[in-house]
């Protein structure tokens, strides 16, 4: 028997703000880093500065282009080099949940397995994740990285709204249909799931996500004119949406808590100047709830998307097969860090079952009284884990026997080439 | 240029309001035996004045250099006026190199900045093995190292495995009930049959765990199921100093250091007290990685360590055989005069005489390094038992980032190619008919070709 099946497997889970990794059967990630490589281009990208002066510096360059190369940080400590010396610079190699420099995504795996969790990859099974829009070519990519620089013995790609899903495994009883709401940094989907299978077809995006509520609460900041060093509004506006943002169930209510009772809700944000060192104060007020509503009002963000969450969610359950319909309202399960916000499933709850009831009520209007409908049951969960419920379910399938056998394995990589990473086959262990 | 080595050259380059720039370029000197702090004041560029447009006067601009001690940084004072940005170029002077440097401020409220020169390290030149060593070493198991400034504060429940390279397992176990105790266990690689062995640890671990842990650690006898070894950590402990408890983390966070590198500290602790070692040129075998062993041959001054370099992947053994064989090689430039003697070889040292029979195949050749006594004073003893044991690790990780870099040279390639492919295709119109040698006919074209 292969060595490698009885050690825990790696579960990695790459999303565009935050990288989930650790081992299989724990329950939480070993290590919860930002997405982003600080890469030492300095010699790369300036070959001309130097070139005139002679051939030894042709020599100096090329050395230390050699060990510029070998010269980046993932995670905390990129973004700290790269606040300290300006040879570094900061490339984040997924953008809206696609990986799109599979040089720094090749480096950050590096990094991960050998300096985060320090194991050998050649000991361990791989399960990593891919957004539901992922082209095979790309799948095709990742297992070519796995197999053939790190010599994994067996590589799964699994859909992230599927393990989300599969995150729920360990309560009673295990649902694997449902509509996951998957709201990263980089990217919103909502994807029907349907006994582990994926509804490709009904899958819906929002071009609102984690990112725009940091840009919306910087904006915001901005506009009111308070005083943040404009090279950190960025990090500041994401640490106050992390710390103080929250949902609302009525702007215009929310608006005059606010203003009845400043001394309680605005919040003050201390912080120092990067390039000075000289302390700063300001205030946090109505973009602690605006942050949050741009996905139940997205117009106030927006012009050109004004479709909101929960309609997004109804349009997606409606396009799905009659048959799994009410299932699937049944368990719309929330993922991704920016669902973190405090009552963000109430409200969405609240808003979809609006829906969905004024739905019910217009049908049986038309139909009269002689057929009665069974009231629909909306149901949005929300996980104490949420933030990765999509590394928990991977965690969780792949200390399951069952997904040994279902990993494509490194002899059949060398079988039958990189195209075997196009399809992963649904195991037992996921219903 | 000059070829001085401890002199400096400095472009700065000031950005006025007016958006004009303002270049000067000095020498700072850097010499060891100036009385410091020495320090130099003039007014930049009143020499300069003239190249200014007459309507406008130059900007005042003082600075000063000072420098508190000949091994700290210099120090460059600016103060200024009207001045948006100052960017200071280094352009250091050395006999090999010289690399460029660049400092950016830019603030509108500010008068005076200071600019840290770090202080010429010509002793040691950036030789490659040395800034890789520098780069990419093996770090400490680094989560052990976050959970106790998590847990003495909240407390947190925590149940967790890990398996580290080398098949090395922990099981890290912590409650809410008692928020000051953590229990650690660690299980080992399987040994070799020649490595020694007592009570499922490596000879002399339980003193060095001892020696290494004080108080803190508490042993637990027998050990956790599956595991060789299982100590309860008590964080309440942890020594209040902020420097001396991160010390202390550390050190526990290298647990698989202390564990496995026991016997090899007390062979090269003897080498530091140069007391004659009772097995003189017999041959250790240590516990390496999962039924692999390497091998000590204690000398008189010197103790030569062997590495037999076993690879899985054919590619990989290649890389890892040239990456050593460089290895080799860097040990032999100047700046590595100091570090332990390197030597490569695809076939058994004579060291290994005695070894038996099954230790001597590797696919990868045999490294050995020799320790000699200043490589093992002090601090340094600690380095040493880390770096070695870890060896294997080191290579493989750097065997992972070649193939890295080399794929990333492919990628690079092949988008080249791929735009040459581009340029050669031709126009949808203009100029591509009087090329064509053929002409392509549409359905209907052919179909009307067929009936004629």
């Amino acid at each position: 028997m292969d060595p490698s099946t009885s050690r825990p497997a790696v579960v990695i889970d790459n999303g565009t703000g935050y990288t989930k990794m650790g081992f299989a059967g724990n329950v939480e990630p070993c290590f919860i880093a930002p997405t982003v490589v600080a890469v030492n281009e300095s010699f790369i990208t300036q070959p001309n500065r130097s070139s005139t002066k002679g051939s030894s510096s042709w020599l100096t360059q090329h050395s230390a282009g050699v060990m510029a190369d070998l010269d980046f940080f993932i995670g905390e400590e990129a973004i700290s080099k790269s606040r300290s010396s300006s040879t570094y610079s900061l490339t984040y190699p997924i953008k809206h949940g696609q990986v799109e420099n599979w040089d720094a995504m090749e480096r950050f795996w590096q990094q991960c397995i050998f300096n985060y969790l320090r194991c050998d990859p050649e000991d361990h099974y791989f399960l990593l994740t891919e957004s539901p829009l992922t082209p095979p070519e790309s799948r095709e990519y990742t297992g070519e990285i796995m197999f053939e620089t790190f010599n994994v013995p067996g590589l799964y790609i699994a859909v992230q709204p599927v393990l989300a899903l599969a995150a729920g495994y360990t309560s009673s009883k295990c649902e694997m249909t449902g509509v996951v709401v998957d709201v990263g940094d980089g990217a919103t989907h909502v994807v029907p799931v349907a006994e582990g299978y994926v509804i490709g077809s009904s899958i819906k995006s929002l071009p609102i996500s984690g990112k725009d509520v940091t840009l919306f609460v910087q904006q915001l900041m901005r506009e009111r004119g308070e005083h943040v060093p404009p090279e950190d509004s960025l990090e500041v506006a994401r640490k106050i949406k992390e710390t103080y943002c929250y949902t609302c169930a009525d702007i215009v209510k929310e608006y005059n808590k606010h203003d009845k009772e400043p001394s309680k809700y605005v919040k003050q944000w201390r912080g120092i100047k990067p390039k000075t060192g000289a302390p700063y104060s300001c205030d946090v007020g109505y973009e602690r709830f605006l942050g949050p509503e741009i996905f139940f009002n997205p117009e106030i963000y927006d012009k050109d998307f004004t479709t909101p969450l929960p309609a997004v969610i109804d349009r997606c359950i409606q396009s799905a097969p009659i048959d799994t319909r009410r299932a699937l309202y049944k368990n719309i399960v929330l993922s991704g860090g920016s669902t973190m916000f405090k009552d963000f499933q109430r409200r969405l709850q609240r808003d979809t079952k609006k829906i969905v009831d004024a739905r019910v009520l217009a049908s049986s209007a038309r139909h009269g009284s002689e057929v009665k409908a069974q009231p629909v049951e909306v149901n949005v969960v929300s996980h104490p884990i949420q933030r990765y419920a999509v590394w928990f379910g991977g965690s969780v399938l792949a200390s399951t026997p069952e997904f040994f056998t279902a990993c494509h394995t490194k002899a059949e990589y060398e079988e039958y080439g990189a195209s075997i990473c196009r399809t992963n086959p649904v195991f037992k262990g996921m219903y | 240029m000059s070829k001085n080595p401890k002199q400096i050259r400095c472009l700065i380059v000031v950005r006025t309001l007016s958006n004009l720039n303002y270049r000067r370029s000095i020498l700072i000197s850097q010499q060891h035996h100036r009385p410091s702090p020495h320090s130099l004041r003039f007014n930049a560029f009143s020499d300069l004045s003239s190249l200014s447009p007459s309507n406008i006067a130059p900007p005042r601009f003082i600075f000063s250099v000072s420098r508190l001690s000949f091994a700290d940084a210099t120090l460059l004072h600016f103060s200024l006026e009207s001045a948006v940005s100052v960017v200071v170029h280094l352009l250091r002077c050395g006999k090999t190199h010289e690399r460029a440097h660049k400092y950016t401020e830019i603030d509108d409220d500010i008068t005076s900045i200071s600019v840290k020169i770090p202080p010429p390290d010509l002793n040691k030149p950036r030789s490659k093995v040395s800034s890789i060593n520098f780069q990419l070493q093996i770090y400490p198991f680094r989560f052990i190292i976050l959970i106790p400034n998590t847990s003495i504060e909240k407390g947190v429940e925590l149940d967790c495995h890990w398996v580290e390279f080398d098949d090395v397992r922990y099981h890290i176990q912590a409650s809410i009930k008692n928020p000051h105790l953590l229990h650690l266990s660690v299980s080992l690689p399987t040994p070799p049959p020649e490595t020694e062995f007592s009570g499922g640890l490596p000879f002399g671990a339980i003193e060095a765990i001892k020696a290494a842990y004080g108080s803190v650690v508490h042993i637990l006898d027998p050990p956790r199921d599956g595991f060789n070894l299982t100590v309860k950590l008590n964080l309440s402990k942890l020594p209040s100093l902020e420097e001396m408890k991160q010390n202390l983390l550390v050190k526990i966070a290298s647990v698989r250091e202390v564990v496995m590198g026991a016997p090899l500290r007390v062979i090269l602790k003897r080498l530091a007290s140069r007391s004659v070692p009772p097995n003189v040129g017999v041959l250790v075998p240590l516990l390496h990685r999962p039924n692999e062993s390497f091998f000590i041959v204690p000398q008189i001054e010197k103790v030569t360590v062997v590495f037999p370099m076993r690879f899985n992947d054919s590619i990989d053994t290649v890389l890892a055989a040239s990456f050593l064989q460089e290895f080799v090689e860097a040990r032999r430039t100047a700046g590595l005069n100091n570090a332990p003697a390197c030597l490569w070889s695809s076939s058994p040292p004579n060291e290994l005489k005695e070894a038996p029979e099954h230790a001597l195949s590797a696919n990868a050749g045999f490294v050995s390094f020799v320790i000699s006594t200043r490589h093992v004073e002090g601090k340094k003893l600690d380095k040493t038992v880390w770096s070695l044991s870890t060896f294997h690790a080191y290579v493989n990780y750097h065997v992972k980032c070649s193939e890295g870099f080399m794929h990333t040279r492919m990628r690079r390639r092949v988008e080249s190619l791929i735009q040459a492919l581009d340029r050669a295709k031709l126009d949808e119109n203009g100029g591509a008919s009087q090329s064509k040698s053929f002409k392509r006919l549409s359905i209907e074209e052919s179909r009307g070709n067929s009936y004629s």
